[in-house]
């Protein structure tokens, strides 16, 4: 039964560009609701350069906080359990903490226990112990797995470029703003022919012009720069678009603060105003009733030094924090099993040890959220990650 | 004669497209004409001469980065465009007129392995300078060479933080309660040299911290200074071996060991092969590269003539995509004129690769699919149409199409570029062909 109720959309996903063309003619709401996925949505933001954690949700409390973080630590930030504090910046989602909307996340990180960026963004996008079981990207698989139990749908990279997370076999969208002129329809059509015999030519343009498709409407000057909160807004757009994708994620640099990480201002206040601007400008975009589906994620690759640096920064570390945020978040609580930051509790002497792995806000994402089916999740998405459980009661 | 195709192939992977004399003079012998270019390369050719020399670039940035008086924006802004129309148009110049492109390619490969960018406060003042003084005269000698002068340089002291790195028991360290910052010391084992995977610790990090420090490059003083004030006194073990205290010598030693290590080979080798050969190339192809590296001593002219002596360079062409650097040098090239200018600039920020100015210390990717996302190929589409505009009117797209990528170029392709309704159209598709759009 399962199988023959889920084909049309497996035909509309192998069917590609020219059968989702003809899907537009239903409503978004139709063709989700003949799956047993829903519309439910997800945002990843990826945070590259490694957030300071301990500077984003502030354990104000600990007894070791400020001999640690001397120059950049702070008197005090915006309450969160009387523990924990968000860091001033954030003001913009401060109150949806209040409103339940919001969840972060401290001690957490990857399996990755080096301190490249590079390789510790590739681990955490692919979503493994460590690189090399497979070349393609956690959400990649996801979306494969899904295609295979039904539920398939399309993610979108919004941006330049698609991060390795989305890599792989399933095909993707991207769209990022530009402020040339859009191409001429004939030549959108003598273009095609040229990247017929091209199998990455051919997948890159059929990406490219069902987002252009789904973007139409918003090429106002105002979304042609490539501000965080303009990408964010636009996900949104496509979130809710007609036979829109459910998946967007978004690349975020920055974040790395060897210098100048300041305190109230500075580097990483900068950032983090941008990322509280970027999660307000997506509510907004998305509207409210989408807003009640939809899970936003923020990670990063690591987390940074404990103790201040010689230079007013902070080194790679290992730990860090993340957010959860949306209307499908049980959120107004800080999840973490606080490790301390005491001499003995750092781990390798230097860095907030992680007590909890990513992969399971990942696994219950999918699973709670997005209802991918737990055997898919474990073989297939996650393979190497049977002792990581998903954590439980994150979403409505 | 050579076969016609292995001229064009020469021209689109090792160069940048033909430019007016190029396939003339590689018909005969692709791969003599590559290697010949190592020694005809002048290490500044004359489209360089517009670049300021370091000592010049530090004088600006001084004023850049001046805390009293502090700089207006208006000041700010000034220098920034004319660092960009005197430095970043040099260079780009400099690659569409060169005589010799494989030298410019590799010029470009060097720039970006030893990645500076002006993603960071003053780096756009020093970006030019560091092309003009590390890496052009570099590239001449030993891998350990061109390491030191770019470790030495300004614009990477300044990029990767080592300038404000202070040893925590020196004499400025005690005094100012000032500390280490790792940043250059690993992205130098990580990246320039060993590669991630060759086995050091996080304690080698920090220990290749302490040994850089007191290297600076402070603005006024126009070049490098060592500051011994600043430097971390005391033997330090690093990978295996102690580096024993010797001031500013350590740091040489610790380059020493670093260009020398196996792993060292190996990392540049595969670089080298993923830029030159495939995205994934083979394992033959790299083992050869690493040995030459090895029994030369690193010398970089003798492993640039080994990247056009591996078969597997020549055997898949347009495997690799054309990254938008050299989609806009290629035109240029082809077009014969004098090259680049500020709209260039913008176009490269548009299409995903804004000149000197990659967003990470990794400088940018190397494979097809980094740079065929769908929006990047977009991108390239409204780029191609662009330049339809602007060039159709006056060059014919079927003969450009033709000269450009000659007996690779297929007949669907041409027939799709044959069946455009307007002369600017015909143009547009020819630079959106595979056959342009990949290398």
């Amino acid at each position: 039964m399962t199988r023959s109720f889920s084909l049309p959309r497996r035909r509309l996903l192998i069917g590609g560009a020219a059968a989702l063309a003809g899907a537009t003619t239903l409503s978004s709401n139709l063709v989700l609701a003949a799956t047993p996925g829903g519309d439910q949505r997800l945002v990843l933001f990826v945070l590259r350069g490694a957030m300071d954690g301990l500077g984003a949700v502030i354990p104000l409390q600990d007894p070791a906080y400020q001999g640690l973080r001397t120059s950049i630590a702070l008197e005090q930030g915006l309450p969160l359990d009387g523990f924990f504090s968000l860091h001033p910046a954030m003001a913009p989602i401060h109150g949806w903490y209040k409103e339940g909307v919001l969840l972060p996340v401290h001690a957490v990180a990857s399996p990755y226990r080096e301190r490249s960026h590079f390789d510790g963004q590739d681990v955490l996008e692919l979503g493994l112990n460590a690189k090399g079981l497979t070349r393609d990207g956690w959400l990649s698989r996801t979306l494969v797995t899904m295609a295979s139990e039904g539920t398939g749908d399309k993610a979108i990279s919004v941006g330049v470029g698609v991060p390795l997370v989305l890599r792989g076999k399933a095909k993707v969208l991207s769209w990022a703003p530009s402020s040339m002129q859009a191409p001429a329809d004939s030549l959108m059509d003598r273009a095609a022919r040229l990247y017929m015999a091209d199998a990455q030519l051919h997948s890159a343009f059929d990406g490219a012009v069902q987002a252009q498709a789904m973007a139409g409407g918003f090429d106002d000057a105002e979304l042609r720069n490539r501000e965080l909160k303009t990408l964010a807004e636009a996900a949104g757009h496509f979130l809710t678009a007609e036979s829109g994708p459910r998946i967007a994620v978004i690349s975020n640099d920055g974040w790395d603060t060897h210098v100048g990480q300041g305190g109230e201002t500075g580097r990483l206040a900068k950032q983090l105003e941008g990322l509280s601007n970027a999660f307000v400008a997506l509510r907004a975009s998305l509207g409210e009733d989408a807003w009640k589906k939809t899970v936003v994620l923020a990670v990063t690759e690591f987390g940074r030094t404990a103790a201040v640096n010689g230079t007013g920064g902070t080194d790679h570390g290992t730990a860090s924090a993340a957010f959860l945020a949306g209307g499908a978040v049980k959120g107004g609580r800080v999840l973490a099993d606080w490790p301390g930051l005491g001499d003995a509790a750092l781990y390798e002497d230097r860095d907030l040890a992680p007590t909890r792995d990513v992969r399971s806000l990942f696994k219950a994402a999918l699973g709670d959220h997005l209802r991918v089916s737990r055997r898919g999740i474990e073989e297939k998405i996650f393979p190497d990650a049977g002792s990581v459980k998903a954590e439980n009661g994150l979403f409505i | 004669m050579a076969d016609p195709s292995l001229a064009f192939h020469a021209v689109r992977r090792f160069g940048t497209g033909p430019g007016t004399r190029d396939l003339s003079n590689a018909a005969q012998d692709p791969r003599g004409w590559l290697k010949a270019q190592i020694h005809a390369g002048a290490a500044l050719p004359d489209a360089t001469k517009p670049m300021a020399p370091t000592n010049e670039a530090m004088a600006d940035a001084a004023i850049y980065t001046a805390n009293d008086p502090r700089p207006s924006d208006d000041t700010k802004r000034t220098l920034r465009e004319a660092a960009k129309r005197r430095d970043y148009l040099a260079s780009l110049r400099a690659a569409s007129t060169s005589q010799t492109p494989y030298m410019e390619r590799l010029v470009r490969f060097w720039t970006n392995h030893f990645c500076v960018s002006d993603a960071r406060n003053a780096v756009v003042l020093l970006a030019g300078a560091y092309e003009r003084d590390a890496i052009r005269p570099g590239m001449e000698g030993t891998f350990r060479q061109l390491l030191g002068r770019v470790v030495r340089h300004p614009a990477m002291l300044q990029y990767l933080d080592n300038d404000s790195s202070t040893g925590p028991n020196s004499k400025a360290g005690l005094k100012n309660h000032k500390g280490l910052n790792e940043n250059l010391g690993r992205e130098l084992m990580e990246l320039h040299t060993l590669g991630v995977n060759a086995g050091y610790t996080q304690a080698d990090v920090t220990n290749a911290a302490r040994i850089l420090t007191g290297w600076t490059a402070p603005f006024k003083q126009g070049e490098f200074r060592y500051a011994d004030n600043r430097h971390e006194p005391g033997d330090k073990p690093w990978f295996g071996t102690t580096i024993r205290s010797g001031g500013e010598k350590e740091g040489e030693e610790l380059l020493d060991r670093l260009a020398e290590h196996p792993a060292t080979a190996r990392h540049i080798a595969t670089k080298l092969a993923t830029h030159f050969v495939a995205d994934t190339p083979p394992q033959a192809a790299i083992d050869r590269l690493a040995k030459v590296y090895q029994q030369s001593g690193g010398d970089l002219p003798t492993l640039h003539k080994a990247i056009v002596d591996l078969d597997e360079a020549w055997a898949n062409p347009l495997a690799k995509a054309t990254q938008p650097v050299d989609l806009v040098v290629g035109l240029h090239r082809a077009l014969g004129d004098d090259g680049a200018d500020e709209k260039d600039l913008s176009f490269l920020s548009q299409l995903g690769q804004p000149y000197w100015g990659a967003p990470a210390p990794t400088g940018w990717p190397d494979t097809t699919a980094d740079w065929f996302a769908p929006d990047a190929l977009l991108r390239r589409i409204e780029w191609a149409q662009r330049m339809g505009n602007q060039y159709g009117g006056k060059i014919d797209g079927r003969d450009f199409a033709q000269s450009t990528a000659g007996p690779l170029l297929t007949e669907a392709h041409f027939g799709v570029i044959r069946s455009a309704t307007s002369a600017r159209e015909t143009f547009t598709l020819a630079l959106l062909t595979p056959e342009f759009q990949r290398r």
